[in-house]
C-alpha cells in the first residue's frame, strides 16, 4: 500500500491521474491525518523544487550581468572634490564623520570595494548631501539634492548600510532618514547592497517603489545564519515617441532581486507585490496613453487568455494599467467579458472608486464615467509627492449643468515629507468642462502640471478658449490677476483625420516681483515643444492654478510634480 | 504605520505557509501562482476586517479557505478542491506545519545541491521546463516509466534527505 499511495502522490504531483486514481487518491487521503500530513510535505517539496531551481536559473543570469557590471572601474566621489562652500561645510563634516563610522568590509569579487577607507572611492553620506566631484556630479536646491553620473559610475554609501552603484548616467535624489534611507532614481540604474538588520532602504522612482528590509529574506529562506544581503538591480528609462507634433512619454522600471526580498510597489495603483531572490519585475506605462477607444480596455481581451498562468510580474504591470487614473465608461465596463468585469470588480474594490462622472467619450451629454482612485495611499508611494494618483477621494455633488449630469470629486493627500496636503477637485465649469483645482501649498516655489489627452474633437465652438490656466490669487483683485492662456493649436489638432494623444505640460514658477508682489513664469509645452511662455505678476500669498479642458478628450497621466528651483 | 505597510509585513510571515496551502490543493504550478495572487488581493482587501489581537496566519487561512472553495470551478483540473473536507484538512494540517515546513524549505536548498547526473537534468525538465513524464523521456530518449520512477526516487530522495537536515539541525 505504501508503494501504491506513493504512485498516487507521484501521478498527483506530475498530473498524470486517471479519475479512477483521484478518488483512490481522496480516499486515501480520507484515511488517516497522517497521510495528510505527507501529502503536505510531498506537495511543499513538489513546489520548494521548482522555487529553487528558477532561482538558481535565474540568479546565474543575473550574477552573470552583474559581475560584468563590477568588472568596470568604479569611480566614487573624491572627499577633496567636495565643494568648500561655506552652507555645504555642515554637510560635509557630517559626511566626513560618517565615512569615518562606516564599518569597511572586503566582500570579494564581485562586490563593492570598502577595504581601504583612506582610498576610498566611496563615501558614507547623510541626507541631504550635496556632493560635487568630477565624475559624480550634483545639483543643489529646493529639491535638487540630484547625484549623477556621466561616463562613468560611482558608488554611494548611505547611512553606512545601502550601498549604491551608480551606473553612468544615472541621476538620483538622497530622500529618506537615518535607518530609512531612500533614493528616488530619476534615470539610469543602480545595484544595492543592504546590510542586514540595519534599517530600511526604498528606492523610488517615477515608475514605483522597491523596498528592501531586513526582515523578508530571514523569514522566507528560514535561516538566520546566514549573512544577508538585499540586492537589488533598479533601472529606469524614458522612452519619448515622436509622432510629429507630438511626443508620447513612456517611463519603466525594472527591479531584479540578487538577494534578499524586495517589495515593489505600482506608483499608480499602490498595489504590493514582494519579489524575491532572482525574481524580476518591470513597472511601466506611467506616461502611457489610456486605451484608444471604448471597448479596448486595459488590454484586449485576448490577451487576457494568459491570465490564469500569468506571473506575479505581469499582473502587477497589468494592476498598473488598470489602475492608472482614468475615465472608464459605465457602457464600455459592460461590454467586456465576464471575467474582465470580473477583475475590473475586483480591482475597482481596492480603490476608491467614483462613479457617475463627467460625460463619456461615447455619449458626451448623457454617458456616465467611472473614476478610480486609490482609496489608502500606500505607504511605499504615498511620499512621492510626485503624482495625483494616490490621494484619497470623496464625492462633492454639485448642481447639474445645462443637460451634463455633473458630480465632482475631491482628491486629497497629504504629503509625508512637506506635511503639506495638495487637493484636486474636479467640477463643472460653464457649459460643460471639466476643471482639476490644483491648491498648493504656500511654499512652493515651483512645479509642473501635466497630462496626455486624448483629443478627438473639438467641444468648444472655434475662437473659444479649449484649455486655459487661471490664477487666483488669495488678493481682493484678484480677478485683476486672472489669467486666461489659450490653446491656440488645438486648431491644428482639430483637422488630424484620427483622435490624437498629445502630451500637455506646463511649468510654473514663482519669482520675486522686484517691488514686493510675486511673479509667475508659466511656460507652457505642447507635444514636447514650448508654444507660450508668459510672466505675470500679482498681489498674493498663494494662489491655485485652474486647468480646465473644453474639448471631448480623455486625460490621462496626470501628475504635478515639484521643481527644481533655478539658482 | 499604513494599512499597506501592515499588510505587506504581515503577508511576507504568511506567504510560505498559503504558498504551500494552495501548491497542495493546486498541482499546477502556474495555476497555484494565479491563485495564489487572488488571495492576496482578496486579503489586501479585507485587511481592515483583521483582528491585530489575532494570528494573521489564521485569519489569512481562513480567507484563502473561502477564496479557494469560491473559485474552485476556475480550476477544475484541481479535483481536490471538490473536496471541502480535505481543503479544510489540509488547510488545518498547513497551519500546524507551518514552522517544520520552513524548516524543510531551508534544507532543501542544501539537499538539491546534491542532485547530480541525468537526476539532475531530469529534474531541471520536469521543474525547470515543466515537461512532463512522458515529454522528458522523449526528450532524453528514456521510457515514460523509467523517468516516473526516477522522479518519484529522486523526490525520494530529497525528502529523506530534509528530513534528516532538519532533524541534524535541531539536535544541534
Amino acid at each position: 500500500m505504501e508503494d501504491y499511495s506513493q504512485k498516487l502522490l507521484d501521478a498527483y504531483l506530475d498530473g498524470e491521474m486517471t479519475p479512477e486514481m483521484e478518488q483512490e487518491f481522496v480516499s486515501w487521503l480520507r484515511q488517516d491525518r497522517e497521510n495528510v500530513r505527507r501529502f503536505v510535505r510531498i506537495t511543499h517539496l513538489h513546489r520548494g523544487i521548482r522555487d529553487l531551481l528558477l532561482a538558481d536559473k535565474s540568479l546565474t543570469r543575473i550574477r552573470r550581468d552583474e559581475q560584468a557590471l563590477w568588472q568596470r572601474k568604479i569611480i566614487g566621489f573624491p572627499l577633496e572634490k567636495i565643494a568648500a562652500v561655506a552652507a555645504m561645510a555642515v554637510l560635509c563634516a557630517a559626511a566626513l564623520l560618517a565615512l569615518s563610522l562606516t564599518p569597511t568590509q572586503n566582500t570579494g569579487n564581485g562586490s563593492i570595494n570598502r577595504e581601504n577607507s583612506n582610498e576610498s572611492n566611496t563615501v558614507a553620506v547623510n541626507y541631504p548631501v550635496p556632493i560635487k566631484s568630477p565624475q559624480v556630479y550634483a545639483d543643489i536646491g529646493v529639491g535638487g539634492k540630484d547625484l549623477y553620473t556621466e561616463t562613468e559610475p560611482g558608488e554611494l554609501t548611505l547611512g553606512g548600510y545601502c550601498h549604491l552603484r551608480l551606473e553612468p548616467d544615472t541621476r538620483l535624489q538622497v530622500q529618506g532618514e537615518p535607518g530609512r534611507e531612500e533614493v528616488f532614481l530619476l534615470h539610469g540604474s543602480l545595484v544595492c547592497e543592504v546590510d542586514r538588520k540595519v534599517g530600511r532602504f526604498t528606492v523610488r522612482t517615477e515608475a514605483g517603489s522597491a523596498e528592501v528590509t531586513g526582515t523578508k529574506f530571514r523569514v522566507q529562506a528560514g535561516d538566520t545564519s546566514e549573512k544577508w544581503r538585499g540586492l537589488l538591480w533598479a533601472g529606469l528609462s524614458r522612452q519619448e515617441k515622436s509622432s510629429a507634433p507630438f511626443t508620447i512619454r513612456r517611463a519603466w522600471m525594472m527591479v531584479g532581486v540578487i538577494e534578499g526580498s524586495v517589495a515593489v510597489a505600482s506608483r499608480k495603483t499602490g498595489e504590493v507585490c514582494s519579489l524575491r531572490a532572482t525574481e524580476e519585475l518591470t513597472l511601466e506605462a506611467e506616461f502611457l496613453p489610456l486605451p484608444q477607444a471604448p471597448g479596448r480596455y486595459a488590454r484586449e481581451p485576448s490577451a487576457m487568455k494568459s491570465w490564469s498562468g500569468a506571473p506575479l510580474a505581469e499582473v502587477c504591470t497589468w494592476l498598473s494599467k488598470t489602475f492608472e487614473m482614468k475615465f472608464t465608461c459605465a457602457e464600455e465596463l459592460s461590454k467586456l467579458p465576464l471575467h474582465l468585469i470580473s477583475l475590473h470588480a475586483d480591482a475597482r474594490s481596492m480603490t476608491g472608486e467614483i462613479a457617475a462622472l463627467v460625460g463619456a467619450e461615447a455619449d458626451w451629454e448623457n454617458g456616465t464615467c467611472r473614476f478610480s482612485a486609490l482609496k489608502q495611499p500606500s505607504p511605499l508611494i504615498s511620499d512621492d509627492f510626485r503624482t495625483l494618483a494616490n490621494w484619497n477621494a470623496l464625492v462633492v455633488p454639485q448642481p447639474q449643468s445645462g443637460k451634463l449630469s455633473v458630480e465632482a470629486f475631491r482628491l486629497e493627500k497629504t504629503d509625508d515629507y512637506a506635511g503639506a496636503s495638495l487637493t484636486l477637485d474636479c467640477a463643472s465649469l460653464g457649459d460643460a468642462s471639466l476643471g482639476a483645482m490644483l491648491k498648493l501649498p504656500l511654499e512652493v516655489p515651483a512645479f509642473s502640471v501635466e497630462y496626455d489627452v486624448l483629443l478627438e474633437k473639438f467641444y468648444v465652438a472655434p475662437g473659444r478658449s479649449a484649455s486655459v490656466i487661471f490664477f487666483h490669487p488669495a488678493s481682493p483683485d484678484g480677478l485683476k490677476s486672472k489669467r486666461e492662456i489659450v490653446f491656440s493649436s488645438f486648431e491644428q489638432i482639430g483637422s488630424l483625420e484620427k483622435p490624437v494623444w498629445l502630451h500637455y505640460r506646463a511649468e510654473v514658477r514663482r519669482l520675486p516681483g522686484g517691488d514686493g508682489k510675486e511673479m509667475f513664469d508659466i511656460s507652457e509645452y505642447l507635444g514636447g515643444k514650448l508654444f507660450q511662455r508668459v510672466r505675470i505678476r500679482v498681489e498674493t500669498s498663494g494662489f491655485c492654478a485652474l486647468l480646465t479642458k473644453r474639448v471631448k478628450a480623455r486625460i490621462g497621466g496626470f501628475s504635478v510634480r515639484y521643481l527644481p528651483t533655478e539658482q | 504605520m499604513e494599512k499597506n505597510e501592515k499588510f505587506m509585513r504581515q503577508w511576507i510571515g504568511a506567504q510560505p505557509a498559503l504558498a504551500a496551502y494552495i501548491n497542495s490543493v493546486v498541482p499546477d504550478f502556474h495555476e497555484a501562482e494565479d491563485l495564489l495572487q487572488n488571495v492576496a488581493v482578496v486579503l489586501l482587501r479585507k485587511f481592515e476586517e483583521f483582528d491585530e489581537s489575532r494570528p494573521f496566519l489564521k485569519w489569512a487561512m481562513g480567507v484563502a479557505r473561502y477564496e479557494i472553495l469560491g473559485k474552485r470551478r476556475s480550476y477544475a483540473r484541481s479535483f481536490l478542491l471538490f473536496h471541502s473536507d480535505l481543503v479544510e484538512a489540509v488547510g488545518a494540517e498547513i497551519e500546524e506545519m507551518s514552522g517544520e515546513l520552513a524548516e524543510e524549505a531551508a534544507a532543501l536548498r542544501h539537499c538539491l545541491k546534491k542532485v547530480e547526473g541525468r537526476n539532475a537534468k531530469v529534474l531541471s525538465l520536469r521543474y525547470e521546463d515543466g515537461l512532463k513524464p512522458r515529454q522528458i523521456a522523449e526528450k532524453i530518449g528514456m521510457e515514460p516509466g523509467a523517468v516516473r520512477v526516477m522522479l518519484s526516487r529522486v523526490r525520494a530522495t530529497l525528502h529523506d534527505c530534509v528530513r534528516r537536515r532538519v532533524s541534524a539541525l535541531r539536535q544541534s
